[in-house]
């Protein structure tokens, strides 16, 4: 039986990534123009480099949208090859990290009308939950920084999926609410009104599980 | 308890969401009110939980299984076809290929009908029956009356002509598919005994009974197995 063994990250970070000379000094986004323009021409190189660049923001945000790691493998991996099957019609002169993230949006939603995505509980009965931990006073010792992270992804998995999208792009990812409506294609207000939402959704199901009331 | 209507600003405001007009609103009412300011840093430190989830490094063995999958996956589809606009092109000259050849082959067979339907109505009642029957009559056969066509050597040469190219030449589109090659060759076993007709009688055989019955002539030939019958025209052809 083959044995498959992934190379470490600084490793594939080395093999991957530009050497000195192969590149220009360019900016940044000419660079990565330059990078699609490669691909585009079929260099398979240029390929790798652009997943290579765009994997953690890529799998990060499938995972706090499904919930699921391997699923969340799955659509990156999909993503991805939207990206290489449209490379043909890319504009190169445009970004490609929110292009990117409207697919993987959009690759999540697929997965989730599959019905594969994470399995909605309404707030209510998220909140009816029994703790892990019975006393408060454990509780509140319990509550390490993973436990902390896991509390955290459970609320956003209770959130509708739109609440959750504009959450996850906007304070998790950390893009401006303008960038947020144009990758869901909404507006402004409406991803304010749905990231509101959602942090209050948030802190109540986190209060409720013993989580921020110290 | 706290203001239930400031819920969703103080929401906006915790991350610098609001307007600044709105944020000035917001700050006036957090210097009157009494429950506002605990729920704002509730809300901070549930927000300062979230904001955590970004600093969350994703398995390093998960990312590169993801990302070998997805170069080799994409190298696959490379070899599989040509990406993007040129696969699309290569798919729409297939459909219009697929189509004109439907249509080249729909006209050609419309074409072969119109012909066979032409050749095979083209036989009159007075040509002799054996060669009547198969599809083709040469027009030399089908005319007139038997008293003035009797198969003579130009005829007998046409139709040799013609069993000939049915059997051997494929290269044109053909009159008689249809035409088996057992039935190829009584055709031309019949052409070869016409021109050693033996004998000509006149005879009652009641190959077709009418109420009126036709006069019949009965062509023996040098084949045995061939035997003409050759209904006359009463009118004499008029």
């Amino acid at each position: 039986m083959p044995r498959i063994s992934f190379r470490r990250p600084e490793a594939s970070t080395r093999d991957l990534s530009l050497a000195p000379a192969d590149l220009p000094d360019r900016p940044v986004a000419a660079e990565a123009a330059e990078w699609v323009r490669r691909a585009r021409a079929g260099d398979p190189q240029a390929f790798a480099v652009l997943v290579e660049r765009h994997e953690r923001m890529v799998l990060r945000t499938a995972f706090r949208l499904l919930g699921h790691l391997d699923l969340a493998q799955d659509a990156a991996q999909d993503a991805f090859l939207r990206l290489h099957r449209h490379l043909g019609r890319f504009d190169e002169t445009r970004e490609l990290g929110p292009w990117l993230y409207r697919v993987v949006v959009n690759v999540c939603r697929d997965v989730a009308r599959r019905g594969r995505g994470a399995r909605l509980v309404a707030l209510e009965d998220a909140a009816a939950l029994p703790s892990p931990h019975e006393g408060a006073r454990e509780r509140e010792d319990a509550v390490t920084r993973d436990e902390q992270r896991r509390l955290v992804q459970a609320a956003l998995l209770t959130l509708p999926a739109r609440e959750r999208e504009a959450i996850v792009l906007r304070d998790i990812e950390g893009l401006a609410t303008d960038e947020v409506a144009r990758i869901l294609g909404s507006s402004a207000g409406t991803v304010r009104s749905q990231v509101s939402t959602a942090r209050l959704k948030i802190k109540r199901y986190v209060e409720a599980q013993g989580g921020t009331r110290r | 308890m706290t203001c239930t209507r400031y819920e969703n600003d103080l929401a906006l405001y915790v991350e610098h969401d609001l307007a600044d007009t709105d944020a000035a609103a917001v700050e006036a009412h957090l210097r009157e009110c009494v429950t506002c300011p605990p729920f704002l840093a509730e809300l901070r430190a549930s927000q300062a939980w979230v904001k955590d989830l970004a600093s969350e490094e994703i398995d390093s063995e998960a990312l590169a299984a993801m990302r070998v999958r997805t170069i080799v996956a994409a190298a696959r589809a490379r070899r599989s076809g040509p990406p993007g606009t040129v696969r699309a092109w290569a798919l729409a000259a297939s459909v219009i290929l697929a189509l004109g050849t439907a249509v080249w082959v729909a006209v050609v067979s419309r074409t072969d009908r119109t012909r066979a339907v032409a050749v095979s109505s083209s036989p009159s009642s007075s040509a002799p029956r054996a060669l009547a029957t198969p599809v083709i009559a040469p027009p030399v056969i089908a005319s007139g009356s038997a008293r003035s066509t009797l198969p003579g050597p130009a005829a007998v040469s046409l139709r040799m002509e013609h069993a000939h190219g049915r059997r051997g030449r494929v290269d044109r589109p053909s009159v008689v598919p249809a035409l088996s090659p057992d039935d190829a060759d009584q055709l031309a076993r019949a052409v070869v005994a016409i021109a050693r007709i033996q004998r000509v009688e006149e005879t009652a055989a009641d190959a077709e009974p009418s109420p009126e019955p036709t006069p019949l002539m009965r062509l023996a030939t040098a084949d045995p197995d061939v035997v003409i019958y050759w209904p006359l025209d009463p009118n004499g052809g008029e």
